[in-house]
């Protein structure tokens, strides 16, 4: 298994989201709120709308949904855990701290929910990654992302450097009946002096769901195993320089 | 820091917001006009492009972020606590993008001084509660420089971060305004002789600009 342990995990944000095929009736948030207090001190809902476009033919038709969704957070925002319909999506940003942490956080929330839901079907686990390489670039110039990222367009030599990039890739992970999608894109950097390139990773499982939370526990296992060996192959022994470098303290 | 100190200072600055009112546009048929009047007759569309249009929805990444995904709640009818705890709540995921090159111990001490000038109770109702644009103007700075000694955090009445140093009669304030821009005010006692100085530069250029007044003194932590 692949083991990384960063002083400074370059993981912005970590989710895990579960989606039911039926919807969960809005009373049950209502008495989850309480439960979840104990825990996210902070609860807004999140107004959403989504706007679809969709071609038959040569015309559009257009799709505009409205919905309201709960968003729980702890005081310092880093654990947000969001209710939705559909859908329940558990989330951590930055500062993380360990997959152990996490997904016994997520267990807890989800049994709480399972608690008011009863057994309703699961019809996809998706497990996202978002993790971003922080380049010192004091001058500027131009990154070159191979010294970097394994993942990254390739272009006939007379057309390189590229300034910037974003990629997406799909492929399907036969072994767990997974489909990973896999984004790669240079972005501007929060830091001053600094050049970003973001690796994110969804693994999205929708085919043999596991259905009890043991079944979704191990399966996360195994995800786990997963997200790291693709993260440890999309990065060189540069960037892992620079997760083991501090910037302060 | 007292809020007339910072009043004072900050009187003569000014900073633009710009606010996309999206809720409104979304829910209204000027939207859903504009965005119909891309596709109208005058426009074809070939079935090829069609086709590349639902293959890059296909392709789309589908768990959702909570980072990447923008909030469109309505923010015309927020009272007060939600107008704050939202000022809070945003400047604190704009921290997260860069936590983890922050010791734990300066976030904490951070968010527990932001939350404390955004209290409803003590809030006057004519400032403006933090800016993100010129909270991340710290946060760069805060990085590039890593004082040892944290700042006191006050507001201009505009919603600018002024962060504070004092020691002993000695005093450094600082402005962080958007872009990486920022206004300063400096006095020392040197011989009981009290020295100003002020002026205003980008983030870059501050601390050569602060150094013929020896801010370290400032910035090192007190034992």
């Amino acid at each position: 298994m692949t083991k990384s342990i960063y002083k400074q995990p370059p993981i912005t944000e970590a989710v895990i989201e579960i989606r039911f095929a039926s919807p969960i009736d809005e009373s049950v948030y209502n008495k989850l709120n309480k439960k979840i207090s104990d825990f996210y001190p902070d609860l807004k809902p999140i107004n959403t709308y989504k706007f679809d476009v969709k071609f038959e033919g040569n015309h559009p038709n257009t799709t505009t949904t409205y919905e309201t969704d709960y968003r729980f957070s702890s005081s310092d925002m880093s654990q947000i855990l969001i209710l939705k319909n559909l859908a329940v999506t558990v989330s951590q940003l930055a500062p993380y701290e360990s997959w152990e942490k996490f997904t016994s956080r997520f267990q807890r929330d989800f049994a709480l929910l399972k608690k008011h839901t009863g057994h309703r079907e699961i019809t996809r686990i998706g497990v996202r990654y978002i993790n971003r390489v922080d380049i010192p670039n004091q001058k500027g110039e131009i990154v070159h992302e191979d010294q970097y990222v394994n993942i990254y367009p390739q272009q006939p030599e007379n057309l390189n450097p590229v300034n910037r990039y974003a990629i997406q890739s799909q492929l399907d992970l036969k072994d767990i009946k997974a489909v990973l999608t896999l984004n790669s894109a240079v972005i501007p950097s929060p830091l001053k002096d600094h050049s970003s390139i973001v690796v994110d990773q969804d693994i999205a499982k929708e085919i043999d769901v596991p259905q009890s939370a043991k079944d979704i526990v191990d399966y996360l296992e195994i995800v786990r195993t997963k997200k790291n060996s693709v993260f440890e192959s999309c990065i060189t022994d540069k960037a892992r320089e620079l997760f083991n470098k501090c910037l302060k303290i | 820091m007292s809020k007339d100190l910072v009043s004072a200072y900050t009187n003569s600055f000014h900073a633009k917001y710009a606010e996309m009112q999206l809720p409104s546009l979304l829910g209204s048929d000027i939207f859903n006009k504009s965005i119909n009047s891309l596709y109208n007759d005058n426009l074809q569309i070939s079935e090829s492009f069609s086709r590349t249009l639902n293959h890059i929805n296909d392709l789309k990444i589908k768990t959702e972020s909570y980072s990447l995904v923008p909030d469109f709640n309505d923010v015309s009818n927020r009272t007060t606590k939600e107008i704050l705890f939202d000022a809070c709540a945003n400047v604190k995921i704009l921290t997260s993008k860069v936590s983890m090159h922050l010791n734990s111990e300066f976030r904490n001490n951070l968010f527990i001084q932001i939350d404390r000038v955004h209290e409803p109770k003590s809030w006057n109702q004519d400032d403006e509660p933090v800016n993100q644009l010129s909270f991340n103007s710290f946060l760069r700075w805060y990085l590039l420089n890593t004082p040892e000694q944290g700042p006191g955090i006050g507001l201009s009445p505009l919603g600018n971060l002024v962060a504070a140093w004092m020691v002993g009669r000695d005093r450094l304030i600082i402005e962080f305004l958007p872009k990486d821009k920022t206004k300063w005010l400096i006095s020392r006692y040197y011989n009981d002789e009290k020295e100003r100085g002020s002026g205003q530069t980008s983030i870059s250029r501050l601390s050569a600009v602060l150094s013929p007044y020896n801010v370290d003194t400032f910035f090192k932590e007190k034992d």
